[in-house]
């Protein structure tokens, strides 16, 4: 790992001139700007439709009627269909756009050929359409984060490889000596996501074996995509946004460093971990409870990190909202890691698998983590890039709120709730009907929670409007250019 | 170019290892290969096979739908979790009662019950009915209907075998039968195959 580099404290630290370093990073943004924009004005979307089939899947969970005329709008079909908007959709649009501009920036490197990468988006996000629309016509799998249709498989794949050849380019051509531990990994990510991607649909769609490797296989991908994937971009956002957001150093880099390393060569062991009490080998399913247990390392030393150096950033943290963003991530890292490594305990899977408790673990990572800190990202980044600031700082304050209070009504009930499924489900003098009943009364907490983030949602995209209308208005009427400060008040 | 050669070999390390390790040493393990599917259990004889004809079908139906959402097809060992004792089985599922399926429906989820054996516990109309209107069978049942899988038929010489038998406002008009149509069909005919009814070496039946 020594060969990985010197290590700088902060994403600025070198020895350029400031106004050469501030011409160059502006050089940077304004040449990403119409991939950038592409990327998550896509992600928006998709974040907008995942807010209404996330409100009818929670919603039909426990009102099974509800618009259960035809097989395209029934729980079989929207729920998948939710999961997979808010996963390739949202979540992934947003971490091809930020990735880019994070790499980018780091190495101090313009976008070359933005053109192909808007290429690369119309790609993933057409694939990603015809997918939601093979789901919804009936043409989904069985497996969790597997949703879209194999025939989509090319199509996205080929759009993630054009991204993730921008992105390891943009590391090779940097123009700096050192390397930041975002840029590891944001190269780590970029690198593992396209491989397991490929590996995947070719044993499942292309060359599928029978029998239950195809469940082997399915888990293996979605404990790589998301630790390798999700938590790769994630970690490495918040790397990067802390010290710019704090104007504080990272705590500790020989942490990063530490953490890198267990999350690259553990990250794709612990899927099996789900598998537990199913019907495979014993030692597949030792091998994903002990590397899980081996995780803990990187969630520790990572939340330690990213807590303790917002710790010593406390008027930062107090005022500025996309730090606070980037905290609430930080935090849901860390609880999301614990949770990780406790649920496939054999003693406690026992109990919690099969039951609603893993939705607050998959919720509490793909939206309490990785969600937050891309909101956290684009709040920050965005300006930068349009240079124009948010209009409505206020906004951000009502969407950080909302998506709190939803995240906490969301999270709690499910995995209270899951507990107590458990227990009941092992417990056959309770009659079945009855659990289930129980269970319905928790999550409407979760469908409660979900209107709390869809108003946060609604308030990122009256804020996202508006930012896009004032400066198109002050690009074609200069004479009002609205003052910009570059981004500075930022969630102040 | 170093640096980069770096972190590759590092990612190689963690996904080439694990695809190694879990996948391709784990498929061979789990494959019709090394599982044999026609063998002999303490004198009778026991031969694993695929799903044919309208069950077929049926299990297509099953992943279109969605079921997966909400029920699982595996039955966990005694003494770990209420499967059995729920009567979800009367032995824990091996990798070998899958080794001939091109679809594997283990699901993460039990919103409902596990299915691996429901075909020994309900019979062809109560499917039907409980595809149509789940409540009308299980008070507080969650599970939606699939009433859009049915469909009204003149009835011409005698009643349909599988029409439902409805009462009431829900009634079809008279001279007319409500009948699943061929989905529901395929369906009941690949739920009816689900069942758990053989030994295996690895893993007997207990009474």
């Amino acid at each position: 790992m020594t060969d990985i580099g010197p290590s700088p404290q902060s994403p600025q630290r070198d020895a350029h001139p400031a106004s050469r370093l501030g011409a160059e990073t502006a050089e940077v943004d304004k040449s990403i700007r119409l991939p950038f924009l592409f990327f998550i004005l896509s992600g928006w979307i998709w974040l907008l439709a995942a807010s209404l089939f996330g409100y009818l899947t929670f919603w039909k969970a426990h009102n099974p009627e509800f618009l259960n005329t035809h097989a395209w709008i029934s729980f079989g079909r929207v729920s998948p269909a939710f999961n997979a908007m808010l996963v390739y959709g949202f979540a992934c649009n947003f971490a091809f756009g930020l990735g880019l501009w994070m790499i980018s920036r780091l190495g101090r490197v313009p976008v070359r050929y933005p053109i192909l990468l808007v290429v690369a988006a119309i790609f993933w996000n057409g694939g990603v359409d015809i997918g939601i629309f093979g789901i919804l016509r009936g043409d989904l799998n069985v497996f969790d984060y597997l949703e879209l249709p194999g025939y989509v498989a090319p199509v996205i794949l080929a759009g993630l490889l054009f991204v993730s050849v921008w992105v390891i380019l943009a590391f090779i051509n940097r123009r700096t000596d050192s390397v930041y531990a975002s840029q590891w990994y944001l190269v780590a990510g970029f690198l593992a996501f396209p491989w397991i991607f490929l590996i995947t649909a070719a044993m499942l769609f292309v060359y599928p074996t029978a029998g239950v490797s195809q469940a082997l296989v399915a888990n293996w991908y979605a404990g790589s995509l998301l630790w390798l994937w999700f938590g790769s971009v994630g970690t490495a956002l918040l790397y990067y946004l802390i010290p710019k957001l704090s104007g504080k150093p990272i705590l500790s880099y020989e942490l990063a460093r530490f953490g890198f390393l267990v999350l690259v060569l553990v990250g794709a062991w612990t899927g099996t971990a789900r598998l537990a009490g199913g019907p495979f080998p014993a030692w597949i399913i030792t091998v994903g409870i002990a590397s899980s247990l081996l995780l803990l390392v990187f969630f520790l030393v990572t939340g330690i990190n990213f807590l303790g150096s917002m710790a010593s950033a406390r008027d930062a943290l107090s005022s500025n909202t996309a730090l606070q963003f980037a905290f609430v991530g930080a935090l849901s890292l860390l609880i999301s890691g614990l949770a990780s490594t406790l649920l496939p305990l054999r003693s406690i899977n026992e109990i919690v698998q099969f039951t609603i408790a893993w939705e607050a673990r998959h919720f509490l990572l793909l939206y309490g983590f990785f969600s937050m800190v891309a909101f956290a990202g684009v709040y920050y980044a965005l300006p930068k890039i349009l240079q124009h600031d948010w209009p409505m700082a206020f906004m951000i304050q009502t969407h950080l709120y909302t998506a709190v209070i939803g995240l906490l009504l969301v999270v709690l009930p499910l995995a209270l709730g899951g507990w107590n499924q458990g227990m009941a489900l092992n417990d056959p003098s309770i009659p079945f009907v009855q659990v289930v009943r129980t269970t319905t009364v928790w999550m409407l907490g979760r469908s409660l929670g979900w209107l709390f983030l869809i108003f946060g949602h609604l308030a990122f995209s009256l804020n996202l409007i508006l930012l896009l209308v004032e400066k198109c208005k002050s690009v074609c009427c200069p004479a009002n250019e609205y003052s910009t400060t570059v981004g500075e008040r930022v969630g102040s | 170019m170093k640096k980069f050669f770096c972190l590759f070999l590092l990612v190689f390390a963690g996904v080439a290892c694990s695809w190694v390790g879990l996948l391709l040493i784990g498929s061979g393990a789990l494959s019709a290969r090394k599982l044999e599917t026609s063998l002999t259990v303490a004198g009778d004889d026991v031969v694993l096979e695929m799903d044919l004809g309208l069950a077929a079908r049926g299990k297509e139906v099953y992943r279109e739908l969605g079921c997966v959402q909400c029920h699982t097809q595996q039955v966990r060992r005694p003494g770990y979790g209420g499967d059995l004792d729920r009567g979800w089985g009367s032995r824990q599922t091996v990798a070998r009662d899958y080794v001939l399926q091109d679809l594997v429906a283990l699901g993460n989820r039990r919103i409902g019950p596990d299915l691996t054996d429901v075909g020994s516990r309900r019979d062809t109309e109560w499917f039907y009915q409980h595809l149509y209107d789940p409540t009308s069978l299980v008070d507080w049942s969650t599970s939606p209907s699939y009433a859009y899988l049915f469909y009204d038929k003149e009835v011409t010489d005698e009643t349909s075998a599988t029409a439902l038998k409805l009462e009431g406002n829900d009634a079809p008009d008279p001279g007319f039968e409500r009948v699943p149509n061929f989905d529901a069909r395929a369906l009941v005919a690949y739920l009816e195959s689900l069942r758990l009814d053989y030994d295996l070496p690895e893993s007997k039946r207990i009474n």
